[in-house]
């Protein structure tokens, strides 16, 4: 499996990554005023990846100030649906093959992060009590408002929404075939219906299904958010890899462990979250998932600033669940030749 | 099996760490030797819910005579007795030792991983300082004469092998361990097991090794780390450079039942990391924890 970390465009993240023997890496680029993303500056990325010897195939998210309006509904939309669709052919000739995005109009939602988690590790959670009292908090991630980029003036339904985003595929979609360019649309973190009166469309598996068949088209699909999918009411884990992963629409997957579900959850270690982890490399294997997967969110440990260790140990989890779903599964094999 | 690091326990920072990042046990690492010091370590390790699976080495300087056979040799081992009787109190399951004056080895450093640096072990550190006959005369004077203590105390004392750089047929080697517990049987007595001892095996030898003392319930504490053998020395080298030994070695601690603490040494050093190694610890502990899952 293509394990990645999403990282920062520096040498020290790139030798930090090379150091636990990953080879791929997703990243970011910034906002760019002209509102697309600009070939130069995606080659230039690629490169840089490359010279470090890691594969750089996924942009982690369009940026969001690319395709507010589209979210919203609002006029303007249709030149922003332009710029995006540049930056789809950007990518194309670029060679970056999966775009995520995300339909959170209000972003993503957290409400508390503190040092409640193993050996008082900080834990971000979310508890939706909380985020109906205090809606605002809601919209604090960890230690700023780096969400609070939208506020909302008007109720949407979530039909309104689904509208919204159907009309940014319908004109995309086929842009993405023609780039060879992969949608990959991430589901609304924390996964409640709707939040401020405005409908959040992409938490369940319905609603993922949903998406898939709105615009049926290999390059229309999934960012597999596990840690987000996990926290779905009533969802298991393993049936919904199966599920999408049959279906070939995992373009691009997350690796986390949360515990519990909304209506609330914790963001816990790896090792301690609800799913059995072994059980999600093996369906992944299972349905042959052949896209780039990224260790995602982790709890913050002591003296560790820039999260380091923290990551050292959840790639260090993860590649040891690949490693040893590869080794029985190539034992089993061997077993059975000598039947 | 048990997750465990070696750490010091009087470092808040360290024990924290262990906790946070899922460790069951610590093997502590003290240098103070009286019951106040051996308690409080105890108690912080515990305190943290961690549980404490020994004491890492009783550092050789304690006994120097009574390695190299010297007049004094009884007041030290009187000392050596203390210590294992207050452990026992203390509730301490496990003491490891090693039988030599000399440092782990001399180590060159090479570039391994990604840039980090890594150590090639040239000499061994292991028993070759002492005239090999003379070598098993005082170990067999010491054994007899601690291990009745260690069996009242409920304490078991582990060996700690050097690394076999050297490929010597002295104690460091299989031969040479498999003498080492006939010169006194105990129950008491067994293996602190380095994989430094598995540098140059293949993995089927490495796994009778493993299967042959573990069915002997000889293999008290389990110690990973990969070092390949290289033409220069024993270079270390990150777990998963070696992932289907280790798993193999895994699946053979499983089939024998071993129980005892299993933890990950140092990794190569990655940049801009602490010189005990969080990164690469964490790294390693991840791994772990992960293969102890697959194994289950």
């Amino acid at each position: 499996m293509k394990i990645a970390l999403a990282l920062g465009m520096s040498p020290q993240e790139a030798q930090f990554a090379r150091q636990l023997g990953l080879r791929y890496v997703v990243g970011n680029l910034p906002a760019n005023p002209t509102g697309y993303l600009a070939l130069d500056d995606l080659l230039r990325a690629r490169e840089f990846w490359a010279r470090h010897d890691l594969s750089f195939d996924v942009i982690e998210n369009l940026p969001t100030p690319h395709y507010y309006k589209a979210m919203f509904g609002l006029p303007g939309r249709d030149e922003q649906i332009e710029h995006v669709a540049t930056t789809i052919r950007n990518m194309g000739k670029a060679g970056i093959s999966v775009l995520q995005y995300q339909w959170m109009l209000l972003g993503g939602l957290r409400t508390d992060f503190s040092p409640t988690g193993r050996g008082g590790a900080h834990v971000s959670r979310f508890d939706w009590e909380v985020a109906k009292r205090a809606p605002i908090a809601a919209m604090v991630w960890r230690s700023g408002p780096e969400t609070l980029i939208h506020s909302p003036d008007r109720e949407l339904s979530r039909e309104q929404v689904w509208d919204n985003l159907t009309y940014f595929l319908e004109r995309l979609v086929p842009v993405a075939e023609e780039a060879g360019v992969k949608l990959a649309a991430h589901p609304d973190d924390a996964p409640i219906p709707s939040f401020m009166g405005v409908g959040r469309i992409l938490t369940s598996l319905e609603d993922l299904q949903r998406l898939v068949d709105t615009i049926p088209s290999p390059n229309n699909g999934l960012g597999f958010c596990q840690g987000t999918i996990a926290t779905m009411a009533g969802v298991d884990m393993i049936e919904a890899i199966q599920r999408f992963g049959r279906q070939k629409k995992i373009f691009f997957a997350h690796f986390r462990n949360p515990r519990g579900q909304v209506p609330s959850f914790d963001e816990v270690f790896p090792d301690e979250g609800d799913t059995d982890m072994l059980a999600a490399v093996r369906a992944y294997r299972e349905v042959e998932f052949d896209g780039v997967i990224r260790v995602d969110h982790s709890p913050g440990t002591v003296d560790d600033p820039r999260m380091e260790r923290a990551f050292a140990f959840q790639v260090g989890y993860f590649k040891g669940l690949v490693d040893a779903a590869e080794l029985l599964d190539a034992a089993h094999d061997s077993d059975q030749g000598g039947n | 099996m048990q997750l465990a690091l070696t750490l010091d326990p009087f470092q808040d920072a360290n024990l924290l760490f262990a906790q946070q990042l899922g460790a069951d046990q610590v093997m502590a690492d003290v240098s103070g030797w009286d019951a106040d010091t051996l308690s409080a370590a105890c108690n912080r390790i515990r305190q943290g819910g961690l549980q404490v699976a020994g004491v890492e080495s009783l550092p050789p300087s304690l006994y120097a005579r009574a390695i190299a056979g010297e007049t004094g040799r009884d007041e030290e081992i009187a000392e050596v007795c203390r210590i294992i009787a207050d452990l026992g109190r203390l509730r301490v399951p496990l003491l490891g030792y090693r039988w030599t004056l000399a440092a782990e080895g001399d180590a060159a450093s090479v570039p391994g991983r990604g840039g980090t640096t890594s150590a090639v072990y040239t000499a061994g550190g292991g028993s070759a300082d002492v005239a090999a006959g003379q070598l098993w005369q005082t170990l067999a004077y010491f054994l007899q004469r601690v291990l009745p203590a260690a069996e009242r105390a409920g304490v078991r004392m582990a060996y700690q092998a050097g690394l076999p750089t050297t490929g010597a047929e002295g104690l460091d080697s299989v031969a040479g361990l498999e003498r080492l517990f006939a010169l006194a049987p105990s129950a008491s007595h067994g293996l602190d097991l380095d994989h430094g001892l598995f540098a140059g095996m293949s993995d089927d030898e490495m796994v009778s090794v493993i299967r042959h003392w573990g069915q002997q319930q000889r293999i008290f504490a389990v110690r990973v780390r990969y070092l390949d053998r290289t033409a220069d020395g024993l270079q270390e080298r990150f777990l998963d450079e070696n992932r289907l030994a280790l798993f193999r070695a895994l699946q053979a601690y499983q089939a024998v039942g071993f129980t005892g603490p299993l933890r990950p040494a140092r990794s190569p050093e990655m940049d801009d990391d602490t010189s005990w190694g969080h990164k690469g610890r964490a790294f390693g502990l991840g791994y772990l924890r992960a293969l102890f899952q697959a194994i289950a």
